[in-house]
Order: C-alpha cells, then structure tokens, then sequence
C-alpha cells in the first residue's frame, strides 16, 4: 500500500514538471468554432500568422504564414478572430498537444511547431524522431 | 484439483485474443510513430540545414523502417551543405541495396555536382540495380555528358544499350550522333534517337530507314518513327516503295501509329493510285 501511495505521489510529481515544462502555458484558443490567428516570432527571425479552424470544438485545420515561409495554399485567406501576439513556446505548447494521434492535423501541427523560433521545436521534432520504431 | 475442460478452453481462448490484441496494439503504434516521424522529417525541409542535419543523420544512423529512412535520403539531399552530401555518397556505398539506390536518386535530386561525379565509381563497381539507379539519377539532374561517359565507356552491349537507352529518354540527340560515329546506328541507338524525337532525328530515321542493309536495322528506324509519332515519315516511304510486302509493313505501321494519314492512302487506292 504504501508503494502504491510513493508511485502514485512520483507519477504526480514527474506529471507536474512535465506540465511545468510544455503545457504550463496559459494560452489557448477558444473552442468557439471558426478560424483563429495569432502572430509569434518565426525561425527565420521574421514573424509568423499561424491560424487555427476550430470546428465543434476542437481544431481541424493549422495553417502558418511569414515573411518568407508559407505552409498552406499561397491565396489562403480567411476572416480570423485575431488572438494578438503570443510567445512561441506557449503557441507551441498547445500546438504540441495535437501531435498525437497521427494524422492529417498532427502533420499541420508538426510542420507549424517546426516554423516557431526557439530550440523547443528541434526539441520536439528530435523526441519524435528518436521515438522506437 | 479439478481440471474444467471449458474454463482451459476459455483460458487459451482469451490468451489468443489478448496477443492478437496485442499485436494489433503493436502494429497500430509502429505506423503511427512512422507516420510521425515522416511528418517531422518533411518538417525540417525548411529548418536551417545545420539544424537539421544531425537529427537526419540521427534517424539514418537508428534503427527505423526503410519508408522513413529513404525519407530522411531525401531531406539529406536537400541539405545544402557538404557534410549531407558526403553522406549520401557514404550511404550510396554502403552494403544495403535498398537504401544504397535510393542515396543515388536522392543525389541526382539533389544536383550537387561533386556528389554526382562521385557516382561514376559507383557506376563501375556496382550491380545492375545500382547502374540503373546512378543512370536515373544523370537523367533528374539532366547530366547528359555523364551518361555520355558511361556510354563511351560501357564494358559491354548491355550497359552501351542502357546508357544509350537514357540518352534518347534525355534528349541528347548531340551525344547520340556522336556514339553512331563510333558504333555506327545500332538498334537500340535508333529507338533511343525515337525517343529524344524531332525533326532534325527524323530525317535521320528516314536516312537509316532508306540506307538500311539489314531487316532489323530497317525495323528499328521505323519503330523509331513509330516512337517518336512521325506518321508522315512513314506515309512518305510507303508513297516511294515499289515492294508489296513493304508497303504492306509500312501501312501496318501507320494503322499502330493510329495515323489520320491513312485516309490519304485509302482515298488514292480509291481513286486507282496506290
């Protein structure tokens, strides 16, 4: 009994500093459905428009732009609810939350994270890659 | 202790289902963590090459399946920077047929000329697989005067033919003038001038045709033609034959070419012409 309480008090601890980590961030996108846009600093030390389609409350699409990166159609052009300016590794930490299950959206979430400043994209991408096959 | 048949066979029976389960679980959890890695993989096409090289060393260098393997080959060959390049060829050289192949696309895909004279060796010291793969990879990055060598120096009819083969698949109806003053118009240098297509090769078809001193030669220049849809080269030589047989040929020719011209010869044979 009492291993079971120091493993669960361990498991809570490791779950803590992991949310600590990535998913402290505050940011989210309100799970109103329609599209959302923010601005963050981009990995080519421009700026980066990433926009998010929330649809029955959760996301469906990603899409990113900047000043010389452009993931989505070149006359991609919605009417977005503007969330302002947002550190990169907030927007990243809830972007990361969407890796997983592997699919079309985790692929758009990938390639967003990737166009974030910061280490914490290779960060994400080198525990991907390096996952056992 | 008792031994209840039903509960033993209920045992095995849920042993069975939970390892089926289990290997499902396995299975769905290997594509995913493929699927995955393939998306960061094209994500770090646009990331800076320095950043992203040694994370595609690193997936090349683990254990991971050949679809992600082959690519992390082409992301390498989008990294311009020598080490990626030096890489590729390593792996080009390497004992694994699959990947070695791939690594000599991906260098063709990636044009970086040192890397591509490089292939030459390899060219020489390789297997027929490999060969194909080094002349696919002159054809993506458009290097005729490589396949040109290669030709030149073929050790034997086949790799002449598969080199020749590739000029005509590129075009380079230069180069290929040039081998028939050697060689002279062997066949498959007559089918490859087929393919690279144009007019200035269709009066050569038409000059190898009419000059031919062996059916096969004469055969080739018209599969040339065939090949390259010169249906009025044809029409022309079926006009100038006095031979039956000939004209026969030339007319199945133009009915394989589906040849709107051949309504010009069924209307002179109806007016008593042909």
């Amino acid at each position: 009994m009492k291993t079971a309480i120091r493993l669960l008090l361990i498991a809570l601890f490791v779950a803590a500093c992991i949310g600590s980590e990535s998913l402290g961030a505050n940011f989210r996108v309100p799970s109103d459905d329609g599209w959302y846009t923010w601005q963050v600093d981009a990995s080519d030390g421009g700026e980066l428009q990433v926009y998010a389609l929330i649809e029955s409350g959760s996301p469906t699409k990603f899409r990113v732009r900047g000043s010389s990166l452009c993931y989505s159609n070149f006359r991609f052009n919605v009417d977005a609810n503007d969330l302002g300016v947002i550190e990169a590794d907030e927007s990243i930490a809830w972007l990361q939350g969407f890796i997983r299950p592997a699919g079309d959206l985790s692929s758009d979430a990938i390639i967003a994270i990737s166009l974030h400043a910061g280490d914490l994209p290779f960060e994400i991408i080198d525990r991907i890659l390096s996952a056992r096959t | 202790m008792i031994i209840r048949p039903k509960l033993i066979i209920a045992t095995v029976a849920l042993l069975a289902m939970s390892a089926s389960l289990a290997q499902t679980a396995v299975s769905d959890v290997e594509d995913s963590t493929e699927i995955l890695k393939i998306a960061a993989l094209e994500a770090l096409i646009s990331a800076p090459p320095e950043r992203a090289l040694p994370l595609v060393i690193k997936v090349l260098d683990a254990e991971n399946t050949d679809d992600v393997k082959e690519r992390a080959l082409f992301v390498l060959s989008q990294i311009d920077l020598p080490e990626a390049q030096t890489r590729l060829l390593d792996i080009a050289r390497s004992d694994d047929p699959e990947l070695s192949s791939e690594a000599v696309r991906m260098i063709g895909i990636g044009g970086n000329a040192e890397a591509l004279a490089g292939l030459q060796d390899l060219y020489a010291s390789g297997d027929e697989d490999l060969r194909e793969a080094v002349l696919e990879a002159y054809m993506i990055a458009g290097d005729v005067d490589a396949v040109y060598t290669i030709a030149t120096n073929a050790s034997d009819a086949e790799e002449f033919e598969g080199a020749v083969h590739m000029l005509g698949v590129m075009g380079a109806v230069d180069k290929l003038q040039a081998l028939s003053e050697s060689s002279g118009f062997t066949e498959e240098l007559i089918r490859a001038l087929g393919i690279a297509g144009g007019d200035d090769v269709n009066a050569t078809l038409m000059q190898i045709y009419r000059g031919a001193e062996t059916d096969d030669v004469r055969e080739a220049a018209l599969q040339g033609m065939l090949i390259s849809g010169y249906d009025e080269g044809v029409l022309q030589l079926y006009k100038e034959s006095t031979d039956v047989h000939e004209k026969r040929d030339l007319l199945q020719m133009m009915s394989n070419m589906d040849s709107d011209l051949m309504m010009e010869v069924i209307d002179a044979a109806l007016a008593g012409g042909a």
